[in-house]
């Protein structure tokens, strides 16, 4: 009987745990469908070789992808070169999904032949959220000089809610860059500037201290700002290597809902209490009649206090 | 550069690099804003000359109103006067003590009375009475603040009816419609 009874408060224990799991997962799941955010993508570009000799020749450009948002897989990825075509997928899609997942780098490359000095640039783009976003990388192949170009690469890794809710008056947002170098040489006097953001941190991750971005590292900026409005902000990096300049920059662009005030207001209270003087006789009629109680127990106490009183005092009174 | 975010279901986000942008040859102001900031109320029929203070929300959604007895406060989050659309001025009706208040007789407008609105830039602008109403103190107001017909209105806004001490509010409000007369 008490061995049934015990496997009966088991089962339902055993229910009341799973149901209570059950509940909490599908939570958390329905908390985290909710929450939109915007998708990021960065490119870098390298070609392969760098400098060629003045007669010029081939150049490969290998191009590597990356999603910089965990759990926000990007498709529809898609690469143009404004010099290169075609360009061509190679390998990284490790689950075979057709989505860029965030543990993933998807790899591609263009062949052409060039006689001269060129710069190149290639954009690609991938969707998520129903938001496309979007990145460039820029490259320089030196034809007829030994001394390569320099590098630079910059993405924003700032997670952002889409669309981002704010209170009345706006709210604080912490942007997130990270910069590397692609390239085989330093750079030096890397600077990181935000049209919509002045207050940029220092570099992270100068491990050797050397004040150069050396092509192993990789440099961590921050910059906070109020946004009080739907911001599009473009975050520019530029960099200095063998005499040449590099640069690269990213655009995030963050909605904002603020709160409308309502389309129509109700109507203003222009009134005010038409009879104050009621309340001022009511305070002065409360008064006096605090007075006029104080002022009988007055009277009282000073004849208790007149009785008490030895005679002598009595007559010296008198 | 352009850099282009679509969402499907709403507009696409499309920002366009400084270096990509034509240069500005000339600013063209939308046509609804044309009027100046209006500093001046003058309604000759019930004695007004009163000073405009400008008025938001407050924090229940209701428009703000003048601080004291003489000003009256426009709707700075509408139109200006003169401009395309319903601007609205409110003023107080009666006051503490006794004190008279600037919109104490505009229950004695009635169309056809003229109301000057002067602006900043030293202009003004005659607004005539078309129509005055009266509505309970929580009817709805659109028809005060909205308006798309093409005219530019002037419309004020009094307290009026029945004083309700639980609420420290009159009942009614009283609105004077007003027409901005065409040159």
């Amino acid at each position: 009987m008490n061995k049934k009874y015990l496997v009966f408060i088991s089962i339902l224990f055993a229910v009341g745990v799973f149901g209570f799991g059950a509940q909490a997962a599908f939570a958390q799941t329905q908390t985290s469908q909710s929450v939109l955010y915007v998708p990021l993508i960065g490119i870098t570009l390298v070609p392969h070789p760098l400098t060629l000799p003045a007669a010029g020749g081939e150049v490969t450009y290998n191009y590597a992808v990356k999603n910089f948002l965990p759990g926000v897989p990007l498709t529809d990825v898609g690469i143009v070169d404004d010099n290169c075509s075609p360009v061509t997928f190679v390998t990284g899609d490790d689950n075979g999904n057709k989505e860029l997942d965030y543990s993933e780098t998807w790899r591609y490359t263009c062949s052409m032949k060039i006689s001269t000095t060129t710069e190149s640039s290639a954009t690609v783009t991938g969707t998520a959220n129903n938001i496309t976003a979007q990145h460039s990388a820029y490259s320089t192949v030196v034809v007829g000089s030994k001394e390569p170009a320099p590098l630079v690469s910059i993405v924003n890794i700032t997670k952002v809610a889409y669309p981002l809710s704010l209170p009345v008056g706006g709210g604080s947002i912490t942007y997130t860059y990270k910069v590397n170098n692609p390239g085989v040489v330093s750079l030096s006097n890397v600077t990181v500037v935000d049209n919509k953001c002045p207050a940029m941190s220092g570099e992270l991750g100068d491990t050797n201290g050397n004040g150069l971005l050396d092509p192993s590292e990789v440099w961590i900026y921050t910059c906070t700002t109020n946004l009080t409005q739907t911001t599009t902000n473009i975050v520019t990096v530029t960099a200095f290597a063998n005499g040449l300049k590099a640069s690269d920059n990213v655009s995030l662009t963050v909605k904002v809902d603020i709160p409308e005030a309502s389309s129509t207001p109700t109507f203003p209270d222009t009134g005010t209490n038409p009879s104050p003087q009621i309340i001022v006789w009511e305070i002065l009629g409360g008064i006096l009649a605090i007075l006029i109680v104080f002022f009988f127990l007055f009277r009282k106490n000073k004849t208790v206090v007149d009785q008490g009183m030895p005679e002598f005092f009595k007559k010296e009174k008198k | 550069m352009i850099v282009i975010f679509v969402n499907k279901s709403q507009a696409p986000i499309i920002v366009i690099s400084a270096a990509l942008i034509p240069p500005v040859q000339s600013i063209v102001l939308p046509p609804t804003i044309v009027a100046g900031i209006p500093v001046l109320m003058t309604i000759p029929k019930i004695d007004v000359n009163a000073a405009i203070e400008y008025v938001g929300l407050t924090s229940t959604g209701a428009m703000a109103v003048p601080k004291g007895p003489n000003d009256v406060g426009w709707f700075e989050l509408g139109p200006r006067p003169g401009d395309l659309g319903s601007a609205v001025i409110a003023g107080h009706e009666g006051w503490k003590d006794g004190i008279p208040a600037v919109f104490d007789n505009l229950s004695k407008l009635a169309a056809g009375d003229k109301i000057y609105i002067k602006d900043d830039t030293g202009t003004t602008t005659l607004f005539v009475v078309r129509k005055v109403m009266t509505f309970g103190e929580n009817d709805d107001a659109a028809t005060i603040f909205d308006s798309n017909d093409g005219i530019a209105h002037l419309n004020l806004i009094t307290c009026e009816g029945v004083w309700n001490a639980k609420t420290q509010s009159y009942s009614d409000r009283l609105v004077v419609f007003t027409d901005k007369e065409n040159e």
